[in-house]
């Protein structure tokens, strides 16, 4: 039974959604949702209607202190559900690097050439046959037929051979097109006029026609 | 702005040939660029002759009458610049006295007024 201090002055209030306390039929059930005593304070020493109420279970006066803890408790739950894919995430990603590490540690250089021409190996033949096709489409570069020639030999020699005598070739291959490509870069530079120079000598119909032409290039705006 | 169009512009300051005058007025003071009507202006002052003095001074959207604040205050600075200022004084007069267009007189007049000045 609860304590009771005193009764207070004040009469309850009951709004229309409460209940009326029923003074023969007693609510004894303390999980009903009306409190017909809301608004009474019970600071006295007796209730008018104190006989009513035995076996009233007090109702639990939740503290706050327990109630910001309980919420955080189960944020704090909700939170590390939701970490578990990301710590699984950061194992999975730190697995595969320590197996990608110890597969470079532990293979010597040999044998990885050999995986890395195998993965090629099952690249298709069309493929390969298109790629010096390609390089046999520009004209007169002999950097461009190596190209073209090693590929075709790759597809010629037995696919069980070695692979990394192929792969130098296309190396040096294609080493070479760059070389030819910059030698033709620079002849073609060199073909370039150098910019004219307008100086008070310079006729002045030249100058007026190439600031016409500039003006044309530009849409009109020098 | 386009370094081929300046050095054309000098090129066309620096030349002899009067033929240059026609040139800087018919494409440089034309120009849509504001810039490089500024150059052509400053440019036509520099030549300090009676023609291309007259173009930036009697001319309404042009020299010191542009519609650009800049371009026409970059040409009243050369005007203010040149040592010789016979002639650039006596086209003046002639603006203020002569011009049919108020506009271009009260800027002759503003001119010749900073000329004074200086």
């Amino acid at each position: 039974m609860a304590k009771i201090i005193k009764v207070g002055s004040q009469n309850p209030t009951f709004t229309s959604q409460n209940k009326k306390a029923s003074f023969i039929h007693t609510q004894r059930n303390s999980n009903e949702v009306t409190n017909p005593f809301k608004f009474t304070n019970f600071e006295g020493n007796t209730l008018q209607f104190a006989d009513v109420f035995e076996g009233f279970k007090p109702s639990f006066k939740a503290s706050k202190l327990r109630m910001v803890a309980a919420s955080v408790t189960g944020s704090m739950n909700k939170m590390k559900s939701s970490f578990e894919p990301i710590v699984n995430f950061v194992n999975r990603v730190t697995g595969y690097a320590s197996l990608a590490w110890n597969y470079a540690k532990n293979t010597s250089f040999t044998t990885a050439m050999n995986d890395a021409a195998n993965s090629i190996k099952d690249t298709s033949v069309s493929t390969y046959r298109a790629m010096a096709d390609a390089a046999v489409s520009f004209k007169g570069s002999s950097a461009y037929r190596a190209v073209a020639d090693t590929l075709n030999k790759e597809i010629e020699i037995n696919i069980n051979l070695p692979q990394i005598k192929g792969l130098s070739a296309i190396r040096e291959g294609i080493t070479g097109m760059g070389t030819e490509m910059k030698s033709q870069w620079a002849n073609l530079i060199a073909k370039i006029p150098a910019r004219t120079r307008y100086t008070a000598e310079t006729p002045v119909a030249e100058l007026e026609k190439a600031w016409m032409d500039i003006n044309a290039l530009e849409g009109g705006i020098a | 702005m386009n370094k081929n169009v300046l050095e054309i512009i000098e090129a066309l300051t620096a030349h002899q040939d009067t033929d240059s005058i026609r040139v800087l007025e018919e494409i440089g003071t034309n120009s849509p660029d504001n810039e490089v009507r500024e150059y052509t202006s400053r440019a036509l002052v520099r030549k300090n002759v009676h023609d291309s003095l007259k173009v930036v001074i009697i001319n309404q959207g042009k020299g010191i009458n542009d519609l650009s604040p800049a371009v026409a205050m970059s040409t009243i600075n050369e005007i203010l610049a040149l040592k010789d200022k016979t002639e650039v004084v006596k086209i003046l007069d002639d603006t203020i006295n002569l011009h049919s267009d108020e506009s271009v007189k009260e800027n002759a007049r503003s001119v010749k007024s900073l000329l004074a000045l200086s």
